[in-house]
């Protein structure tokens, strides 16, 4: 996997995430790529993860439909962009 | 059995139903009892490619009449036409000051034509009906005026408890004396700002919706209007008339936990069951029948299954008719109660299908028809921002003249009885700052500005900036912002202890409602399509979304609803404050009115204005709140220092044109005339 694309894709979502979450106090640096995006970590709720699916469809063309498999997904950063890019390279 | 909740007891005198399981009761049943159902497999009504199911009222049903494209209006008439025969009232019955209207709506109560706001977000001129529809479809003030009703009125937007609020609001009314008859119930029409709005949300099924199924996927949208005719028993005396059932007793309560998720443990809703069981006299194994909110989504149906099951335990007997009706948004506590008071009179409640069962909810629904055997019925509402109703039905048998409800109904109005309700502190920003102080200057001063800059009356983003507001900043918006300003300072002011604020009950009014969230919504809708417009600003648009965020923010546990007039929201507000204090309802209330101004708001004014020729108006923003509380005797009467209402009010009437100067054109002058009033004595 060429780390270079998967960096800037991680940069991206991050600044993705804060601007469409309106995450007023986060800076990209606080976003840890393999802490829990949801409950600890930046706290994010059942509402962010329906953002985040919305984001997702907005931004890359891809549609969740399963938001229990989507858990998964938005584990982490980490998670999420390889998620976003395997289905980009597909 | 008993039920001895009120002393002057609510019977349900009549009922009508319209959804798309039937065009009137009987056919409403017919379809529940059958166990089948009609969904579309996609929207007749409006165009979108979502392609997901939803439940529409038979075209063939004649809707249309004098109302032409208010289908919402329709809807309710169409019931409310059915649920009069089904009393035997007639049109003079409901003529007149001692008949009250309380009905709830989402989408007529809302500015949401796509097609207008495209044209005013492009500076284009758009047809102006969908706004000529909004500003005349105060649907308890069209509704009332069809029958001539000029007792209470109230329009209720609490989202998908509205139904509930409503007959919750007119049972107050009723019980205080308020009224000897009243309409309430609610309606809602199928929306594109809905369907989308749910599907962003990602719970709303790609098949019709399977309630507490294992393999549920989501609610289904559906549209319709159920009405309850609520009476005294003077009244059913004195015009020779029999009551279809008892309505024993109203429970309601905040979660206090999340916007649009429910509290994990069903917080508000279990103590707004325990609380009718209690008022009721009842005990859970009296209850015969519980039709639930039941939306098939995967979080409602997990956590209301499982607090049924910790309510009532494994005898318990349930239903969602939701898999029938779909989730008629404001419609549907008022269609469920209509379905309770059916069982009641016909003997038997409805089942709901159910394939699989789902492991994580420990008691199923049931399939078949189940039995009255002579208990009550309880239907259960829940909706965004927390709000929980239960309203408990008992048959007219179990009702027995007990002492308490031979003396005679309270035979004075309220509104003549000064002393029932007295001001304990307020909360107020503007303009001109935030507090009573800052008011005080700015009366002394006559100059709404604190900076002088600009003469549009905006309240300063900075005054909403403190650490206060610094968790909901994110999804709060300026409405909810502003309510919750006003309000943390009434709450404050009234030096209430920690239990006192936690069994508050609040009352929202507004005009206007969230329209920016409301315009944000439409704007992520052109923009982005039918399939990904903003969750969070579909949630944040519900008229209740400030009542949610005041109770969230100060933890207020008790009773909750919001109320949407462009006749005067304060009066209204004060109207069900007096009447719910005065039937116990609550001991003290947080009465919160306000409004957000905003560039688009001001353009439609503008257009508006213009197209009817008028002079344009200056619209102000801010929001005033009021702690009230049950007056003690000792304080009636009083001169100078008095907090009654009505004192106050008379009052404050000479600040009116102060208010507009510093608060710009808003519709609940009178509530900032008070403030200003009470400023000075401060």
């Amino acid at each position: 996997m060429p780390e270079d694309e998967l960096l800037e894709l991680k940069k991206k979502l991050k600044k993705l995430i804060i601007e469409e979450l309106s995450l007023e106090d986060v800076s990209p640096d606080d976003i840890d790529d393999d802490a829990p995006l949801f409950g600890d970590g930046i706290g994010l709720d059942s509402l962010d993860a329906v953002e985040l699916v919305v984001l997702l469809q907005r931004n890359f063309g891809i549609q969740i439909k399963d938001l229990e498999a989507g858990k998964k997904i938005f584990e982490t950063l980490d998670s999420l962009a390889r998620y976003v890019f395997e289905q980009k390279k597909s | 059995m008993t039920a001895q909740s009120s002393s002057f007891p609510v019977f349900v005198s009549g009922m009508g139903i319209v959804s798309a399981a039937g065009a009137d009761l009987t056919a409403n049943l017919k379809t529940m009892f059958s166990g089948e159902r009609t969904p579309s497999q996609a929207p007749t009504l409006f165009d979108s490619d979502l392609g997901k199911p939803v439940f529409e009222c038979d075209p063939n049903v004649k809707l249309d009449g004098v109302f032409g494209s208010e289908r919402t209006l329709a809807l309710a008439m169409k019931a409310l036409s059915e649920a009069m025969a089904d009393a035997n009232l007639a049109e003079s019955d409901l003529a007149g000051p001692r008949v009250g209207v309380a009905l709830g709506s989402t989408v007529a109560c809302m500015l949401n034509s796509v097609d207008f706001y495209a044209a005013i977000r492009t500076n284009g001129v758009p047809d102006p009906a969908p706004l000529e529809r909004y500003l005349n479809g105060d649907i308890s003030e069209r509704v009332a005026a069809e029958i001539g009703a000029s007792g209470p009125r109230s329009t209720i937007a609490n989202a998908c408890s509205s139904g509930s609020n409503a007959i919750t609001m007119a049972f107050s009314w009723l019980e205080s004396g308020l009224c000897d008859i009243a309409v309430a119930g609610g309606a809602d029409e199928l929306s594109l700002i809905p369907y989308c709005g749910f599907n962003s949300l990602q719970i709303m099924g790609d098949v019709p919706c399977a309630p507490f199924d294992a393999e549920r996927r989501g609610l289904t949208l559906g549209e319709g209007a159920g009405i309850l005719i609520l009476e005294t028993e003077r009244s059913l005396k004195r015009r020779g008339a029999e009551p279809k059932a008892l309505l024993a007793a109203c429970g309601s309560a905040s979660d206090a936990y999340h916007l649009t998720g429910p509290h994990p443990d069903a917080r508000g809703l279990k103590k707004a069951v325990l609380q009718a069981l209690e008022s009721a006299d009842a005990t859970p194994n009296q209850v015969d029948y519980v039709n639930a909110h039941g939306t098939a989504t995967l979080d409602n149906d997990r956590i209301e299954g499982k607090a049924l099951f910790d309510l009532f335990g494994e005898a318990l007997r349930y239903s969602s008719t939701k898999y029938y009706t779909g989730h008629t948004l404001a419609a549907a506590g008022a269609i469920e109660a209509v379905v309770c008071v059916a069982g009641l009179t016909e003997g038997r409640f409805p089942g709901s299908p159910l394939k699989n069962v789902d492991p994580e909810i420990p008691l199923q629904p049931s399939s078949e028809p189940i039995a009255h055997n002579g208990g009550f019925a309880l239907s259960t509402s829940m909706a965004f921002g927390g709000t929980c109703v239960a309203l408990l039905f008992a048959p007219c048998e179990s009702f027995h003249r007990s002492p308490a409800v031979s003396r005679p109904a309270h035979s004075a109005k309220i509104a003549a009885e000064p002393e029932i309700i007295t001001i304990a502190s307020c909360g107020v920003i503007g303009p001109f700052g935030r507090g009573l102080e800052s008011l005080k200057a700015a009366i002394r001063r006559g100059n709404a500005n604190i900076n002088n800059t600009s003469d549009e009356f905006s309240v300063p983003d900075d005054l909403l900036n403190g650490s206060e507001f610094k968790k909901m900043r994110r999804r709060a918006d300026k409405i909810s912002l502003m309510a919750l300003a006003s309000a943390t300072d009434a709450a404050t002011a009234a030096n209430l202890a920690e239990r006192d604020i936690r069994e508050l009950a609040v009352i929202f009014a507004s005009s206007f409602g969230a329209h920016n969230s409301t315009f944000k919504f439409l704007d992520s809708l052109l923009d982005y399509g039918h399939s990904a417009p903003s969750p969070t600003s579909f949630s944040n648009s519900v008229h209740n979304a400030p009542t949610f965020h005041i109770s969230q923010a100060l933890g207020i546990q008790g009773s909750s609803v919001t109320m949407t007039a462009f006749d005067s929201p304060f009066a209204k507000a004060l109207t069900y404050a007096e009447s719910l204090v005065a039937s116990g309802g609550a001991e003290r209330v947080l009465l919160v009115v306000g409004d957000e101004v905003n560039d688009t708001m001001r353009r439609i004014s503008d257009f508006w204005t213009e197209f009817r020729k008028t002079p344009s108006i200056s619209w102000g923003e801010g929001s005033v709140a009021f702690v009230l509380e049950k007056a003690r005797e000792e304080s009636a009467g009083s001169s100078d220092g008095s907090t009654s209402v009505p004192d106050l009010m008379k009052k404050s009437a000479r600040f009116a044109e102060t208010a507009v100067e510093l608060f710009g054109h808003t519709l609940f002058n009178d509530a900032l005339s008070l403030a200003c009033a009470l400023s000075i004595r401060s």
